[in-house]
């Protein structure tokens, strides 16, 4: 039988609000710019910026700067690290809302 | 110790909801609706015989292929000039091979059975009755936009269903019915794209060089 998950066992660099939102928008998506993050989740510039920062400090993201034409871009996509962390996050906050009953995994 | 459930489901389906943010697919789709009113129409105006057929038979499926693959490269032409530089880019996950695979063979079969189920109710209950069942069809399909709370496509649904049972109730002769429902139901997509483009356009502008940098 496994422990079940406590909140103290949540990724608490996902948990964080902005994050999460940054992090659940990528999961959808291949990639996607900084400006379609900062118009999807309402930061302010230097906020997604610094959230960014640490996701990709902890190898959650990948960032790419690039160009369109004369126009500089910046590519954010989920690493494969990011994209199980968020899984597990997102199994480990469902149990916690919602524990399985007895007999159910 | 307890926390509020962040709306994950919601922030999971903004990037789909994003592809119709600009109302140029429901514009792509409305063209190529109309397209097939045009073939239709055209078939309407032969008169009854080879001809007629040759037009629904052989027409009509190449209007449609060709339009969804022109479609298609257009819709993403104009998201790289009108919507990328305002609101940002994204690519989309792209299906595995094998549900691309599994994808196409359920649409073949759902394409299949429907052309199935319209020629069975046709040669049942009578041609006159193929609008309502069209417009019930089609409606159905359009609201389950509503998943991605886009309330226009609810609109959009009701209206086609009462195209599909005015349309049932004047009952116009040969295939004009067919030209009507389609004409009026692409005039429908084309009024909703149209009416969500404007309000993008309005409430959004191109962004300026340095919006698009990280700090």
């Amino acid at each position: 039988m496994t422990t079940p998950p406590r909140w103290q066992d949540l990724d608490r660099l996902i948990h964080e609000p902005a994050r999460l939102m940054i992090v659940t928008l990528l999961y959808a998506v291949e990639e996607a710019d900084f400006l379609y993050l900062l118009h999807e989740t309402g930061l302010t510039k230097g906020n997604l910026s610094t959230h960014l920062s640490k996701l990709e400090e902890a190898g959650y993201v990948r960032i790419t700067k690039t160009f369109r034409g004369k126009i500089p871009r910046t590519l954010v996509a989920l690493t494969p690290e990011g994209r199980q962390a968020f899984e597990t996050y997102r199994q480990r906050l469902s149990h916690l809302i919602r524990p399985p009953r007895q007999g159910e995994s | 110790m307890t926390s509020p459930q962040p709306p994950l489901n919601d922030w999971l389906r903004r990037p789909q909801r994003y592809w119709y943010a600009d109302g140029l697919a429901e514009i792509a789709v409305g063209g190529i609706v109309l397209l097939v009113a045009l073939t239709n129409l055209a078939a309407w105006w032969l008169p009854s015989g080879p001809w007629q057929n040759l037009a629904l038979a052989i027409l009509q499926p190449l209007v449609i292929i060709g339009g969804v693959l022109g479609a298609r490269a257009l819709v993403r032409h104009l998201k790289e000039r009108i919507t990328y530089p305002r609101t940002g880019w994204v690519t989309y996950r792209q299906p595995s091979p094998s549900r691309r695979w599994l994808l196409a063979g359920a649409s073949f079969i759902l394409a299949a059975g429907l052309a199935f189920l319209m020629a069975t109710l046709s040669q049942t209950v009578g041609q006159r009755w193929l609008p309502l069942a069209s417009g019930f069809l089609i409606a159905f399909a359009t609201a389950a936009g509503w998943r991605l709370r886009l309330g226009r496509l609810l609109v959009l649904a009701l209206y086609i269903l009462g195209v599909g049972i005015a349309l049932t109730l004047l009952a116009p002769p040969g295939t004009l019915d067919a030209a009507l429902f389609f004409g009026l139901s692409g005039l429908g997509w084309l009024a909703s794209g149209g009416w969500a483009l404007w309000h993008y356009l309005r409430q959004t502008r191109p962004s300026n060089e340095d919006e698009v940098e990280t700090a």
